[in-house]
């Protein structure tokens, strides 16, 4: 038996509201008029879910678990699925800032544009946007050493600044292009930008690996290693295909040019640029 | 009049251990006799309490650059520590570098009314002081940096020993009146300077570019102008070498060095280290011990570490620039121009690290085998050694054998073999407690109108409900007193009164000398007249006499 809750924004929130109760598995065993009666933080008061959102609540007999549909334009609601352990959460529309952040488990689904701090310290799941996310995805959050560490970011549209600053684990995929400085500091995980990506690539990186296709200008800090074929490139690109995120252009028998990085912070980190020919 | 009845009385200066009674306090915020009339007066039922002095913390790190520094750099510290505001009191935030309301009401929620900021640079001391300005209750105080001072050295290598003397007086003197400060405080006397060189100090005779002077040198000659000057608490002396291993031997030497004269070793445990076989580190408390137990003169504030977040602050610049190499973590250099360096390194202690595990020991092991309480004072070296916010916990260690082993199990099991903490069984008596909590810092730092409760003394007060879990007695006081006036019930500040300001006034020329002026006109990059700290800056001044 699934437990769908399907719940539509009746009104755009004039200020920005804190939905963190708005998780799968905390909603899987409530009511209606519990889930209208949750606490939101509301600019500096608190409101009622049920001000916000309307809907219904279906079972279904395949599947197990619980589903959350939210359908409106989420991008003043901040801290959707924060901490979720379990479920899936589909977000029919754009969604607010640290969407999924310190995540552990489950699915989220973003039909449009994410904001920023996407899957901020997340641990395990996997985040699938469809449109753009915004900046800091997956990365640690301001003081903090350790960003995301586990789990998966698919991001079919660009990301913004500073993807992956400090992650010590899982995956970040874009399909598009991103702004500068992914992979800032990182300490472990992979990235994989199929476009183009901003100045800075790996800036500061400790370890980890970020993918890149040719024609990007790494820093000074970064040497050749040798041209090459990493065994993991085929399950890595499998494992992105049954994330639904489809590579142009990335075959399963690509040849990378690796570069080790960076030189002023140990020089164990990976840069793997797409070979043209 | 207020009149706090039925509690057992705690006050080691009194000979008071508990004894049933009632102390009472004046009008003017002062303790006094009980008044034979039956005047009107509030009634304070303490039964079950255990009443003693408002606390006085003689180390932290409240206020100034480098703890506004830390705020900044450590927004990780804020996160997940915040209290909301209410009517009295305002919202704060922050676990180890608390905001400055946050402090205050920490501070006297656990009973303490008296706290000094340790480590002013004079350049920085407006800062400092403005900051305190906003920690509300407690009565603060500063001490002025001198160890690295470069007028200092430059008069220090003076050749007519006369002169000398007399002009390194004019010196601290203006010094200290021009920074409000309350105490000389010496952080690795002749190190920062030697670093911001490119070298270091092996041992206190090593000389000190560009003049030469020695550590040796710069303690002795601080501390005999301190004794010339009486001022009321001594050369705060924080050693070279801290951290180091084999650093005992330093400490020894600068004790033996200073032997006779006025001074303070602060948070001893990072300087009470011995060194392994296989040159690491191993505790040296029981060499150190030996020593302060046969030099009653010698006092020590102990820096006990807590394992979890801390966040290291110091002007030992040198010192904090390896602990950002060892450990990895970030790091805040600052130089502060003629004076002083300083540092800002966060860290987490961690129980199943050896060497944290040693430190840890060694702190215990100081409190415990030396002898005389009176000797002893509890610190933390907020925030370094760990937040004050764990001085409950300390207690118990100290008076719970039992919870002290329990939490030695959870220790990296190596460390039995350089520490000897697993035999010590002292158990500390709430009298005790009391003498290392506010007798013995006031006596140090001599105030004798704080931490005891005689007629006469501030009506600073903390009652705590006597209990047998004595981290929870100490952490939620049941009342705290400043000046007469509750300000805490059951561990919260209920009322946001400003504080003192703790000052001297040395009777010396209060004026820099004609050359140094020009020195000063020459290197500094503010003017003269903009140096001092005006008066604005303490509306609650009170001046503690000279010796």
């Amino acid at each position: 038996m699934k437990r769908i809750i399907d719940l539509r924004l009746t009104q755009t929130p004039r200020l920005p509201l804190e939905a963190e109760r708005l998780r799968p598995d905390l909603l899987a065993g409530m009511s209606l008029e519990e889930i209208y009666a949750l606490p939101l933080l509301y600019g500096n008061q608190m409101a009622a879910a049920g001000e916000f959102l309307r809907g219904e609540i279906r079972e279904m007999e395949d599947g197990s678990g619980a589903c959350l549909i939210l359908r409106g334009d989420f991008a003043r609601v901040k801290r959707l699925g924060q901490g979720m352990q379990s479920g899936e959460l589909i977000i029919e529309g754009a969604s607010g800032f640290h969407t999924g952040a310190e995540m552990e488990g489950g699915r989220i689904i973003i039909r449009g544009d994410a904001g920023d701090w996407l899957g901020a310290h997340m641990t395990g799941g996997v985040i699938q946007v469809l449109g753009n996310a915004g900046h800091w995805a997956g990365a640690a959050y301001r003081g903090k050493m350790q960003g995301m560490r586990g789990g998966a970011i698919i991001i079919n549209g660009n990301a913004g600044r500073m993807t992956g600053s400090k992650m010590r684990g899982g995956l970040i995929a874009v399909r598009g292009d991103c702004l500068e400085f992914p992979g800032y500091c990182m300490n472990a995980g992979t990235i994989l930008v199929a476009g183009r990506s901003g100045r800075h690539i790996g800036s500061g990186m400790v370890r980890g690996t970020i993918i890149m296709r040719e024609g990007h200008e790494l820093l000074p800090t970064f040497y050749r290693n040798c041209t090459y074929q990493p065994p993991f490139w085929q399950l890595l690109r499998s494992y992105i295909e049954e994330q639904g995120l489809m590579l142009d252009g990335w075959d399963a028998d690509c040849f990378f040019e690796r570069y080790s990085g960076e030189a002023l912070c140990g020089g164990k980190g990976e840069v793997l640029l797409r070979h043209s020919a | 009049m207020l009149k706090i009845i039925n509690g057992g009385v705690y006050d080691p200066l009194q000979g008071l251990s508990g004894q049933a009674g009632t102390i009472c306090v004046g009008d003017d915020g002062k303790i006094c006799d009980p008044p034979s009339d039956a005047a009107p007066c509030d009634i304070v039922d303490a039964s079950g309490c255990a009443v003693m002095a408002g606390g006085v913390d003689i180390h932290s790190h409240i206020a100034g650059t480098k703890v506004n520094s830390a705020r900044s750099m450590c927004p990780e510290d804020h996160y997940d520590h915040f209290k909301p505001h209410t009517d009295t009191t305002r919202a704060g935030t922050g676990f180890t570098v608390p905001t400055s309301f946050y402090t205050g009401y920490e501070y006297a929620g656990q009973g303490y009314t008296t706290v000094f900021e340790a480590a002013v640079p004079p350049l920085e001391a407006r800062h400092a002081h403005e900051e305190l300005l906003d920690v509300p209750i407690i009565d603060t105080g500063t001490y002025t940096l001198m160890g690295n001072n470069y007028m200092i050295m430059q008069i220090l290598a003076e050749q007519d020993p006369v002169s000398r003397k007399e002009r390194l007086r004019d010196l601290v003197s203006w010094l200290l009146t021009t920074t409000k400060g309350y105490a000389v405080k010496v952080v690795n006397p002749g190190g920062v300077e030697s670093w911001k060189w490119a070298q270091g100090i092996q041992d206190l005779d090593t000389p000190v570019p560009p003049f030469g002077v020695t550590p040796r040198q710069i303690m002795t000659g601080l501390a005999e102008t301190i004794r010339g000057l009486g001022l009321p608490h001594g050369m705060h002396l924080h050693c070279n070498h801290l951290g180091e291993a084999g650093n005992y031997i330093t400490t020894l030497e600068t004790m033996r060095a200073l032997d006779g004269l006025p001074f303070h070793l602060t948070h001893l445990q990072f300087h009470a280290y011995g060194q392994s076989k296989k040159g690491t580190l191993k505790s040296a408390a029981s060499e150190l011990a030996d020593y302060i137990n046969g030099h009653p003169n010698v006092t020590f504030d102990v820096g006990q570490m807590v394992f979890g977040p801390a966040t290291t602050m110091t002007a030992d610049a040198p010192m904090q620039y390896r602990l950002h190499v060892v450990t990895g973590h970030k790091w805040i250099n600052n130089d502060v121009e003629m004076e002083s360096g300083a540092g800002v390194v966060p860290l987490q202690y961690k129980p199943k690290s050896l060497v944290n595990a040693i430190q840890w020991c060694v702190g215990l092991e100081l409190l415990l085998l030396v002898k005389n309480a009176w000797q002893i004072i509890l610190t933390t070296d907020h925030p370094n050694a760990g937040p004050f916010s764990a001085y409950p916990q300390i207690i118990r260690l100290l008076m719970d054998r039992d919870y002290r082993a329990s939490q030695m199990e959870a220790l990296n099991p190596r460390v039995g073999k350089y520490t000897v903490l697993a035999q010590l069984a002292r158990e500390y008596t709430l009298e005790e407690i009391a003498i290392i909590t506010r007798s013995a810092p006031a006596k140090t730092l001599g105030l004798p109108q704080r931490g005891n409760l005689r007629a006469g003394s501030c009506g600073d007060i903390a009652a705590y409900r006597i209990q047998e879990d004595k981290e929870r007695m100490f952490r939620e006081p049941a009342y705290v007193f400043k000046d007469g006036a509750l300000v805490v019930r059951d561990g919260k500040a209920i009322k946001s009164p400003q504080g003192r300001r703790l000052l001297v006034e040395p009777d010396c020329g209060a004026v820099l000398p004609d050359d140094l002026v020009d020195e000063f006109h020459r290197y500094y990059s503010i003017t003269l007249a903009n140096f001092p700290v005006q008066e604005e800056y303490i509306p609650r001044p009170e001046v503690i006499a000279c010796k």
